[in-house]
């Protein structure tokens, strides 16, 4: 089946379980949530080695934010609830209540919910003021510039992480404007984050290795400069860059149609295959398959 | 939506009338006044609820001509300035009032809304455990206070008071919100223990008079004791949350100048523990 001319494999991305958070952050002008926002996501890309996965959802204007100033929605996801409230408590400790101006708020309103501010106001060393208004608890802790403002409690829901799909291109230039504009495409989305460097995974891996030592390791079928080298290489003669799209979001919906928007961006000429990362199925929770989310889109 | 109607009698009770003159009012102890009891009954077994007037047991249908049907949604009509207890303890529901009221209006309730279309007396929303009580007139003492001998007054909830308060507004609060556009009289907060206090109009003497915490913000100066200590002037941006909040959730009106400017944060009692504080709005 094709898209535009691009071959769609028949294949699934195959997706776990996650817990998701989203973050509202505001700072007096659009530098300092951004500058907040970046450092918060930073270093979060996989949950193997980073514990936690994160990235920007969107940016937000002043009227879209509780205290009227600007600011940026950030989701969170762990693979277990209670590493959740440990992560954000060290992220929003450490990159946000640090940066200048800024104030930290839930953005995710669930019946379930996680006492980060709760942790946090320990820092006001018996300072901190507690306010509530209707049924949000806010502490205020006294800081070196003035005071750092964050709700009490956040929200935490089931998502999905894990939803992918790699772009196969006939060189790096064409897989990265593909990739760049399937990024830009998600990126309009709701309820999904791209945790990887602008979106984009360029060292996907395989979970075995040869080494003992290691669980996974550089993804040797989707190497394109090895590929006359191992026996299982999946990419063709004219194959010369993959890069991956990795998704998390707040619902498999949410994951299933970034991936389908994402997908139908990254085709374009240059590219010669859309394909998407699996383990069999056996290890997910959800097998998102492309010729579903992309039916009536796809040419025989 | 259903509503009880219930409409002041001119002839009733707890008028003392020598001689066909009206010479003054008993007391009138209304606690039965209240959504809770009313949505549950039918119309003749409210026309048959007690009202006591002074030492005498009444019927509620002695006072007020009925009408509507059973409802959590009750209005009443009339001037009930000598009725006490009125909503006291509701827990859900609706009081539309349009007259006066007397004391403890609300006192211990612990959800839904009062709205008095006039004046309320002493101890309005005392010891109020939630909900709201909107006042279009003025109130006297003790708002959202504890009663003689009790150690906390208001625990949530928001009471707003359009026109001008008395004396001991929020004593010994321990949350919620109290809201006053016009003035109000001595020791507004004092004894407070947590929750705030918004004073959009002159306040008296003694304003947060041996306060624990909580916080009382105030858009003129105030004379302050000498028990407090001036920290520093800025915007606390905290409040750009209360406000919008107020405003959004309960249609208060915030004066637009306090979105902008200084205030003057004060610290004290420290006669006390010294964690309460004071924010003076001062033009930037």
């Amino acid at each position: 089946m094709q898209l535009k001319g691009v071959e769609i494999e028949d294949t699934f991305a195959e997706a776990f379980t996650m817990y998701g958070s989203r973050v509202i952050v505001t700072a007096r002008n659009e530098k300092w949530a951004r500058t907040a926002a970046r450092e918060a996501v930073g270093f979060a890309t996989s949950i193997i080695e980073c514990g936690i996965e994160a990235g920007l959802e969107k940016e937000l204007l002043p009227e879209e934010t509780s205290d009227g100033r600007p600011g940026c929605s950030l989701l969170f996801f762990t693979m277990k609830k209670e590493s959740m409230l440990n992560e954000l408590t060290k992220r929003i400790g450490q990159t946000i209540m640090t940066a200048a101006t800024t104030s930290c708020f839930n953005g995710l309103h669930t019946d379930e919910k996680i006492k980060v501010g709760g942790n946090l106001r320990y820092f006001g060393d018996g300072y901190q003021i507690s306010k509530l208004y209707s049924d949000r608890r806010f502490w205020r802790i006294p800081i070196m510039s003035g005071e750092f403002l964050i709700e009490e409690s956040f929200g935490i829901k089931k998502g999905l992480g894990g939803g992918n799909f790699l772009i196969i291109g006939e060189d790096s230039q064409a897989a990265l404007e593909a990739a760049e504009k399937a990024v830009a495409a998600v990126h309009r989305l709701n309820d999904v984050i791209m945790p990887f460097p602008g979106g984009i995974v360029s060292s996907g891996s395989k979970v075995s290795s040869k080494y003992k030592f290691l669980n996974a390791s550089t993804n040797t079928p989707y190497c394109p400069t090895i590929k006359a080298q191992v026996k299982d290489s999946m990419l063709t003669k004219n194959a010369g860059s993959v890069l991956e799209i990795v998704i998390d979001g707040l619902s498999t919906q949410a994951v299933s149609d970034a991936m389908a928007v994402g997908i139908k961006n990254a085709c374009i000429p240059g590219i010669i295959k859309i394909t998407a990362g699996n383990y069999g199925g056996d290890l997910g929770t959800e097998n998102i398959y492309l010729h579903e989310i992309l039916r009536g889109d796809l040419d025989e | 939506m259903s509503k009880l109607k219930l409409i002041l009698k001119k002839d009733n009770p707890s008028l003392i009338q020598p001689e066909g003159k009206t010479a003054g009012k008993l007391p009138v102890e209304a606690e039965n006044i209240s959504p809770d009891i009313t949505a549950e009954k039918t119309i003749s077994e409210i026309a048959e609820l007690t009202l006591l007037a002074g030492r005498k047991k009444y019927k509620l249908k002695d006072f007020f001509k009925i009408e509507g049907e059973p409802s959590q949604n009750i209005f009443i009509d009339g001037e009930l300035d000598n009725f006490k207890y009125i909503g006291a303890g509701m827990t859900t529901g609706e009081i539309f009032i349009n007259g006066s009221t007397g004391m403890h209006t609300g006192s211990e309730m612990s959800g839904g809304k009062i709205e008095v279309n006039g004046d309320t007396g002493d101890w309005l929303g005392a010891e109020m455990q939630g909900g709201y009580i909107k006042v279009n007139g003025n109130t006297g003492n003790y708002v959202g206070s504890a009663f003689r001998g009790d150690k906390l007054g208001m625990n949530r909830g928001v009471i707003y008071i359009k026109g001008s308060a008395g004396s001991f507004l929020g004593s010994r609060m321990r949350r919620g919100e109290i809201i006053v556009s016009g003035s109000c009289g001595d020791m507004a907060g004092a004894q407070m223990v947590a929750g705030s206090i918004y004073l959009f109009g002159k306040a008296g003497k003694r304003t947060g008079a041996a306060m624990k915490r909580g916080t009382i913000i105030s858009a003129h100066q105030l004379e302050m004791l000498p028990t407090f200590n001036y920290n520093i002037s800025y915007y606390p941006e905290f409040l750009k949350i209360a406000f919008a909040h107020l405003k959004n959730e309960f249609k208060i009106d915030i004066p637009q100048n306090m979105f902008s400017g200084y205030y003057h944060r004060y610290t004290g009692d420290n006669t006390e523990i010294g964690k309460g504080e004071i924010l003076i709005w001062k033009e930037g």
